[in-house]
């Protein structure tokens, strides 16, 4: 057993395992990238994982946007990312204004070119585990700015349907996430007695309140982690009761092959990534689609 | 300014009235500098065809582009009729997707979106009634 094996998946992070190519070396460009059985084996008990970003240097690099476009939206001087977003809620923004420069936000770090690969290629080996070579990315990434005793958090829900059950979630934090900074996640087997109460009728509402309360697993994690979670699971945000706001990104991926859901492609996946076989195969068909 | 025409889409009336799939369309049309100066739609029978509108392409209307309403009013005939697209690039006129926001100017374009196409080809099949004229969604 590796090092990696030993640890818990929801309260410690790991690196996907390249396999061992022909020579015994595991190579950049060759080698076959798997999860660990344990983890493997973990994913499917319990829907979710914590991974560390493989290329670190592009999560940075992903930081380092929000943060250069955050402080010109909101014109202030500030030469610590790490301190810039815990006290963000010190910049005094009311609702409307917080809600203006999300937006803004969202829309300008869209903007930017690539972010959706850098952000694939940080974590491109748990990506490729869990959905393949031919993978699609959602084509705008959600940022989610959480202060101090903001109540407006959406309650305990589920993205499948209308989304995918053949998709992933991304939810990577950019401050680092403790106590009710963080993200609670109900696990395959609570998230199924979940769904037994809402399919009653009527709905048991007040005890899948309830259960969401007591069964929600709080993620304690640090930047440089990402949480992997299947669309099934339900999962809520805390009200954040402690000093430090938190900023966090989310986004989903799934097989370009894979059944859709309501949301398909062009009008909210792209294609990140594309296997040698698909590459020939679309090569080839293109010849007789678009001739020249 | 310029002038588009709009292509709303029969297959989906039920789930988007016209009036709905006019605002959408006018608005896509806004997005991208310009204004509708005509709408049309294909009967049930001519979906797959887009007979009405290969009609009216060949009258060489003095327009920038047409918008349709979504990437499947390409896919009503089983496969992404990538004919008809290239015939209206090469035409000169730019062509807009409004569920997508997704706009193709030039040929050079098409190749570049050719992956992502196929791949909706693909996924539209999967989906193709026998009778698209019975289309409700």
């Amino acid at each position: 057993m590796d090092e990696c094996d030993s640890h818990p998946p929801f309260s410690r992070s790991f690196q996907a395992q390249g396999a061992i190519g022909g020579n015994g070396n595991a190579t950049t460009n060759t080698r076959h990238i798997t999860l660990s059985q344990t983890f493997e084996n973990e994913f499917l008990e319990s829907g979710f994982l914590v991974a560390k970003a493989h290329q670190p240097d592009q999560i940075e690099q992903i930081k380092g946007i929000i943060f250069d476009k955050a402080r010109e939206i909101l014109d202030v001087d500030s030469a610590n990312a790490e301190s810039f977003f815990d006290n963000f809620h010190r910049n005094g923004l009311n609702d409307s204004d917080l809600n203006d420069f999300r937006v803004r936000l969202i829309s300008e770090f869209n903007s930017a070119p690539n972010v959706c690969e850098i952000i694939f290629e940080a974590f491109k080996d748990t990506l490729f585990s869990l959905v393949g070579p031919d993978a699609v990315v959602q084509k705008s990434v959600n940022i989610v700015i959480q202060q101090p005793g903001d109540t407006s958090v959406s309650p305990a829900h589920r993205d499948a349907p209308p989304n995918s059950l053949y998709e992933v979630v991304v939810w990577l934090p950019l401050t680092k996430c403790y106590g009710t900074k963080g993200m609670s996640i109900l696990d395959r087997s609570a998230s199924s007695l979940a769904n037994e109460m809402l399919e009653k009728e009527p709905p048991a509402y007040e005890d899948f309140k309830k259960l969401a309360a007591a069964k929600g697993t709080p993620l304690e994690m640090d930047f440089g982690e990402a949480l992997f979670f299947w669309t099934g699971l339900y999962h809520y945000i805390p009200v954040n009761a402690e000093s430090e706001t938190r900023w966090s990104l989310n986004l989903r991926f799934k097989n370009t092959f894979s059944p859709y859901g309501r949301k398909g492609i062009p009008d909210y996946f792209r294609i990140v990534s594309s296997s040698p076989l698909s590459k020939l195969a679309i090569g080839q068909a293109k010849k007789s689609d678009l001739p020249t | 300014m310029k002038s588009f025409y709009s292509c709303l889409d029969n297959g989906c009336s039920n789930t988007l009235t016209q009036a709905m799939q006019h605002t959408i369309n006018g608005q896509m049309a806004t997005d991208n500098f310009g204004t509708v100066v005509f709408y049309t739609a294909e009967d049930r029978e001519t979906l797959g065809h887009q007979s009405v509108m290969r009609s009216k392409i060949m009258e060489r209307p003095a327009i920038d582009g047409i918008v349709y309403l979504r990437l499947y009013q390409f896919c009503y005939s089983g496969t992404f009729d990538f004919g008809f697209l290239m015939e209206l690039l090469d035409n000169g006129y730019e062509v807009h997707f409004s569920r997508e926001k997704l706009s193709i100017q030039h040929r050079d374009q098409l190749d570049e979106l050719y992956e992502t196409l196929k791949v909706f080809e693909f996924l539209a099949a999967q989906e193709q009634p026998s009778n698209p004229g019975a289309l409700s969604d």
